[in-house]
């Protein structure tokens, strides 16, 4: 990248030295940066890409002339509003991780207990809204309410209303005979790896 | 009220001014939120290492260096300010945004210089930090935004 100071524009930032800059802070704070972004996600890749782009967009601003008075502040808040961002929309999506599709698999065990959890999860699908559904994914994944709460973009007292909602929803289903209790576990898992209804 | 992110992380690291560190420490008492948020904080400076640590600098000025030569191809920075104008229009109304951008050279090399500093005298240090932040996601880092008028 060639050394283009602009004379006419005191406001951008020549290449090279920008570059610096940017190394300079990406040597000092990209591992605290990762570590705060395992603290709102388990997904390692997508913290590391997170952090990845918190410092494309960082070198873009500087790029175009905006001064930074507190980088670290800045840094931490881009990646806390895209960490949010991108896993609010991944939870709507239903967004399935190689991790989690890999340990489907070992669950599965015989084909009519394959059957039973698909069509458990099938029932379990029916019976929950779309955001009941979500809750139940995320809880299921081991998150906190208030975890829960940040990744849908809601009140934590939103998902404490709905969370006894589906467990309610959940206990009626056994209640009624709708599940086959002893897949009922599988057919979460099911339900964990595939964002869908199922496709037999 | 709370205080946004980056005040907290200014707090966090003791750099806040006295009078706004005691009203935000005052906050964070009571709130449960802050104190998740600031209980992040304190784990990202743990000293063990992560479980993986990210990339060298090295391959980030690979991604930087890639990004920049195909950002300033002729055709993308001569859009910019449009991408910008279409960016700021929901936000700011049509004319606003058009009237904002008047003095932008017609490369848009000196957009954030000429319109973060009207932004955050009329929106504030916040929001205004926020809107430029969105300009910089959609109209400069992801140049697919349709450029709408």
């Amino acid at each position: 990248m060639t050394d283009t100071p602009d004379g006419s524009n005191p406001g951008t930032v020549p290449g090279a030295e920008l570059e610096r800059e940017v190394a300079g802070y990406y040597e000092a704070y990209a591992v605290q940066l990762l570590r705060y972004a395992e603290t709102h996600t388990r997904d390692l890749d997508l913290g590391k890409d997170a952090v990845q782009e918190v410092f494309l967009r960082y070198f873009a601003e500087r790029r175009f002339g905006n001064r930074i008075e507190n980088p670290r502040a800045w840094l931490y808040r881009v990646l806390h509003n895209h960490l949010l961002d991108r896993l609010s929309r991944a939870a709507m999506k239903c967004e399935v991780s190689a991790d989690g599709t890999e340990r489907m698999a070992d669950l599965q065990a015989g084909a009519e207990m394959r059957m039973e959890q698909r069509q458990t999860a099938r029932e379990i699908e029916a019976r929950l809204t779309p955001r009941e559904l979500a809750c139940l994914r995320l809880r299921v994944e081991g998150l906190s309410y208030q975890e829960i709460a940040d990744r849908l973009g809601v009140r934590i007292g939103t998902v404490g209303a709905l969370l006894p909602r589906v467990y309610t929803k959940l206990r009626e289903g056994v209640n009624e005979g709708a599940f086959f209790t002893e897949s009922t576990a599988g057919a979460l898992f099911f339900l964990l790896g595939r964002g869908q209804p199922y496709a037999s | 009220m709370h205080p946004d992110i980056e005040t907290l992380v200014t707090h966090h690291f003791g750099e806040l001014a006295p009078p706004l560190e005691k009203s935000v420490a005052l906050h964070v008492a009571g709130c449960a939120e802050c104190q998740l948020e600031l209980g992040r904080l304190g784990a990202a400076g743990d000293q063990t290492p992560p479980a993986e640590p990210p990339k060298g600098a090295d391959a980030l000025l690979t991604k930087l260096r890639y990004w920049e030569s195909e950002s300033t191809e002729t055709h993308s920075l001569g859009e910019l300010k449009l991408r910008v104008e279409s960016t700021l229009a929901p936000y700011l109304g049509k004319s606003a945004a058009k009237s904002l951008l008047q003095t932008v050279r017609h490369d848009g090399r000196d957009v954030l210089t000429q319109v973060a500093p009207l932004l955050t005298i009329f929106l504030g240090r916040r929001a205004a930090g926020n809107l430029v932040s969105h300009v910089v996601e959609n109209a400069i880092v992801n140049t697919q935004t349709t450029v709408r008028l």
